[in-house]
């Protein structure tokens, strides 16, 4: 079963059981309604419809007490909570750093966890956000003796998808040692809490884990790659190297797109000459995507070449791509094509030849002018909307 | 034949049915308050900080036109624009579409914005009144103003949408605040199923009470007028309860006109807003799922259970029956317009369901409703039902009425938890109960007129004053929003 066909799988299992928990409420709900009704208030109220709908009213009224009486008390607890972190926490990061710099501080550490733990728990957790590797290690170590690494283990076995994100990240701040934990949580049923598990992976910065998190990048939805293509940010020169030409090699369209958008988001694609192969890929998509980090990678000759052909393209998404491209880099070699393109049927093509046209300067703009007086309806309208940008431009070029 | 006990039968056959009928609503709202609050534990998972911030840096984000189309708006369409400028996130654009206001909402902007008048192409090929003039920024904001002909709301957002390059379309009013993350919110499910994913929603919140700055809610609270603070409890039922479970179900019917995201090349290929209809957020809505599910393709419309929109509601009952007469005219047409969807099997849960619940219940509720309480008082005076029935009818009615808005709040504490203080929700339990004695049957009767006007086939839009969002600041003189009848 592929990653997809699991995904789709748990999703519809999530959906029936949201189902089933309705249904089971309304069971409940009829069955106590009834139960009420003939246990208690049809011995004051003879008339049954009015027994019946007064048992609902009943049930339903302690429903809402109960339940707003859980929410209050939740609501006190969040506040009581933050509050006594506000309390303990100089106390807690005074022994903490005190035990950190040499001095024993176990046994108030261990009393701070016996009656504070949730306190304990947010500390560590702030701390280890904020500090580097010598120390930090030794605060896992700290955090691992203590018993936190085992409570947010235990956490992130709960069925709340929130919980089990909100442990990995914990888990993520322990690096190495809840390293096995992580890539278990890579499986986790819950979209967010696998790319919750990956950003914590890729903080490690070894070669095999960003290679795992990045080829996991690749298979997820755009939400998640996204946030994994800013996670892996940092070790962008490192996945460049090993990672994307395999990527680039594989026979998914849609992993290449993947892994060409990733590259244009960390500005990086000048090193990576596969690129350029790129350019003449089977693939429109492929080509469209591949297109656009041309003036990120640079213009070479056989590049150039490779631009002029796919403005004469059959998709429009190609030509629009390529049309760009020459805007950004001025290609003057790329006029008469993209004179002809503006006249082709795809709207965004016509409007991104024709701010090309103007880019490149006088002579564009020349056949721009002529296009507002022969051209049809909306390649006239876009020359004008070309033209009147690229005047706005030099006034402004000019007054600064 | 003894006609008397004939006529006496039917009567009490006839406020039974009411009672079985008025039940079942409550039931049903019931039900999908239950799986609304299901629904929204599983899927209300929030972004983290980071997550935010690699969405905020992310090229990957599609762009977003937002279009606002504004009627004499003087009062406050410079902070609505300025808000909308400064939404969070990485690719917006602002579309504004002056529909030929007759105050000076269009000079404003030009001065505000330093607009100059731009040639600029439009893409797309919707009909709309003439449009005089397009207007662009000097600035280095991304803002176009389209400066049209009076044609109505639907109008102006098909201008909008023709002026549109984005591959995403936000449909606002501009008299409403966006929460600052809203774009992005809403922008999510679209980026986890780009496929799929044609349209999505978010919910209202009521401004009145909130303390706004700078076009930002700063400070939630429950308004102090009393007919706003009803409305919260309205709104709180209607966004958590019903739309979040039909959303669910992908029988999501409205996308409130007040803020929703469209697919700009769905929303072209559907003909755009329907300009004859008053409910044209429903009309579009309704239209989208016939056409998928005609061609069985498949696609999600839905809701994001975030707060994304605060609107201020009105406070005078005239203006408030005016808008209810309005909603309920907009639900007759679109349910009219697409009537052989109904009970029609080929549509799915949305044909057999969520429009046959809109139809029987939503569309016809308030009349039945009404006549519940007419039949009910004429029998108990008349001596034709027993006193035990009319205490059932106000059961029913009124205590699973209750019940049903305070589930609505209890939903909200459990979920979205808006408002910080106890006191608020306190105050929102107290409303609930006395909104169901007197406030919903005065709205059940408003709304009874509107199905009534909506059969006989009125249309327009009627006048909706503002007080503007400033509540700290002195009182500003009331504005005037018409869109062409």
């Amino acid at each position: 079963m592929t990653a997809r066909q699991d995904v789709v799988q748990g999703e519809r299992r999530a959906r029936a059981i949201i189902y089933l928990k309705t249904l089971s409420t309304l069971v409940a709900y009829i069955l106590l309604t009834w139960l009420i009704h003939r246990v208690y208030m049809h011995r004051h109220v003879p008339d049954p419809e009015l027994s019946l709908a007064l048992s609902f009213v009943l049930q339903q009224v302690t429903a809402i007490l109960v339940l707003l009486g859980g929410s209050f008390v939740a609501k006190f607890s969040r506040y009581y909570r933050a509050r006594q972190v506000m309390l303990f926490q100089p106390l807690i990061t005074e022994k903490l750093t005190s035990h950190l710099m040499g001095a024993d501080q176990w046994t108030m550490l261990r009393r701070i966890r016996d009656r504070h733990i949730r306190e304990l728990d947010e500390c560590v957790a702030q701390i280890l956000t904020s500090i580097s590797a010598p120390a930090r290690e030794r605060l896992v170590e700290v955090a691992r003796d203590l018993g936190l690494m085992r409570r947010w283990q235990q956490l992130y076995r709960s069925r709340n998808a929130e919980r089990r994100r909100a442990a990995v990240a914990r888990l993520g701040l322990l690096g190495r040692i809840a390293q096995g934990d992580l890539l278990r949580a890579l499986q986790d049923p819950d979209a967010l809490v696998k790319v919750e598990a990956a950003r914590a992976l890729a903080q490690s910065g070894e070669t095999e884990m960003l290679t795992a998190v990045f080829n996991r990048a690749l298979d997820q939805n755009v939400l998640a790659r996204a946030i994994l293509t800013e996670a892996l940010r940092p070790h962008a020169a490192e996945i460049c190297r090993s990672a994307i030409p395999r990527a680039l090699r594989s026979a998914d369209g849609n992993r290449v797109v993947a892994a060409l958008e990733m590259l244009r988001a960390w500005g990086r694609s000048g090193t990576v000459p596969e690129l350029y192969h790129m350019l003449s890929h089977i693939n429109p998509a492929v080509r469209e995507a591949a297109l656009r980090l041309v003036p990120q990678a640079g213009l070479t000759p056989q590049c150039e070449q490779q631009v002029l052909q796919a403005l004469e393209g059959q998709e429009a998404g190609v030509r629009t791509a390529a049309a760009e491209v020459c805007g950004k880099l001025k290609i003057a070699s790329a006029l008469l094509l993209l004179k002809r393109a503006m006249r082709g049927t795809a709207a965004a093509a016509t409007l991104a030849s024709a701010h090309a046209m103007a880019a490149i300067g006088p002579q564009g703009c020349a056949l721009l002018e002529t296009e507002v007086v022969t051209g049809g309806a909306f390649p006239a309208a876009a020359a004008l909307e070309a033209l009147e940008h690229a005047k706005l431009n030099r006034q402004l070029t000019a007054g600064m | 034949m003894d006609w008397q006990l004939l006529f006496y039968r039917s009567f009490a056959y006839l406020v039974h049915g009411i009672i079985v009928y008025v039940a079942t609503i409550n039931l049903i709202y019931f039900l999908m308050i239950a799986l609304g609050y299901f629904a929204l534990s599983r899927y209300n998972a929030r972004l983290t900080p980071e997550e935010r911030e690699a969405i905020l840096k992310s090229p990957l984000a599609p762009e977003i036109a937002v279009i606002a189309p504004a009627y004499n708006e003087s009062l406050t369409v410079r902070e609505s624009v300025r808000g909308m400028l400064k939404l969070n996130y990485p690719n917006h654009q602002v579309i504004v579409v002056n529909d030929g206001s007759k105050d000076d909402t269009l000079k404003i902007l030009i001065e505000e914005f330093r607009l100059y008048k731009s040639s600029r192409a439009l893409l797309g090929s919707l009909p709309h009144k003439p449009i005089r003039a397009v207007y662009e920024s000097r600035d280095p904001i991304r803002l176009i103003v389209i400066d049209k002909v009076n044609g109505g709301k639907a109008d102006s957002l098909n201008a909008g949408l023709n002026a549109a390059r984005a591959p995403l379309v936000a449909a606002v009013d501009s008299d409403s605040l966006l929460d600052p993350d809203s774009l992005l919110h809403v922008a999510k499910p679209f980026l986890e199923d780009p496929e799929n994913v044609i349209a999505c929603g978010g919910i209202i919140r009521v401004v009145n009470g909130c303390e706004v700055s700078h076009s930002r809610v700063k400070t939630v609270s429950t308004a102090s007028s009393i007919l706003a603070l009803f409305q919260t409890i309205e709104y709180l039922r209607a966004f958590l309860g019903g739309r979040v479970a039909l959303s669910f179900m992908n029988s999501l019917l409205i996308i409130s006109g007040a803020f929703g995201v469209f697919r700009r090349d769905v929303v072209m290929s559907a003909g755009g807003f329907a300009v004859k209809t008053v409910g044209e957020d429903m009309e579009l809505v309704v239209r989208l799922h016939e056409q998928y599910r005609t061609r069985k393709t498949p696609y999600k419309i839905l809701y994001a259970s975030e707060p994304l929109c605060w609107t201020e509601v009105p406070e005078s009952a005239k203006i408030l029956h005016r808008q209810r007469n309005r909603w309920q005219r907009g639900t007759v047409e679109s349910i009219s317009l697409h009537r052989r969807m109904l009970f029609n099997p080929k549509f799915g849960v949305l044909g057999m369901f969520a429009l046959p619940y809109f139809t029987l219940f939503e569309m016809f509720g308030p009349a039945v409703e009404s006549l519940g309480y007419i039949l009910t008082f004429l029998g108990l005076v008349l001596g034709i039902i027993a006193p035990e029935v009319a205490v059932l009818f106000f059961v029913v009615s009124v205590l699973f009425g209750i019940l049903l808005s305070m589930s609505a709040i209890v939903l909200e504490e459990f979920t979205t938890r808006r408002y910080p203080l106890v006191r608020d929700v306190l105050w929102l339990f107290t409303a609930a109960v006395v909104e169901n004695l007197g406030f919903r049957q005065m709205l059940t009767w408003w709304r009874t007129q509107g199905l009534i006007d909506g059969l006989k086939g009125k249309t327009g839009w009627g006048a909706m004053e503002r007080r503007g969002f400033q509540q700290k600041a002195p009182p500003v003189p009331p504005g005037e929003r018409v869109v062409a009848p």
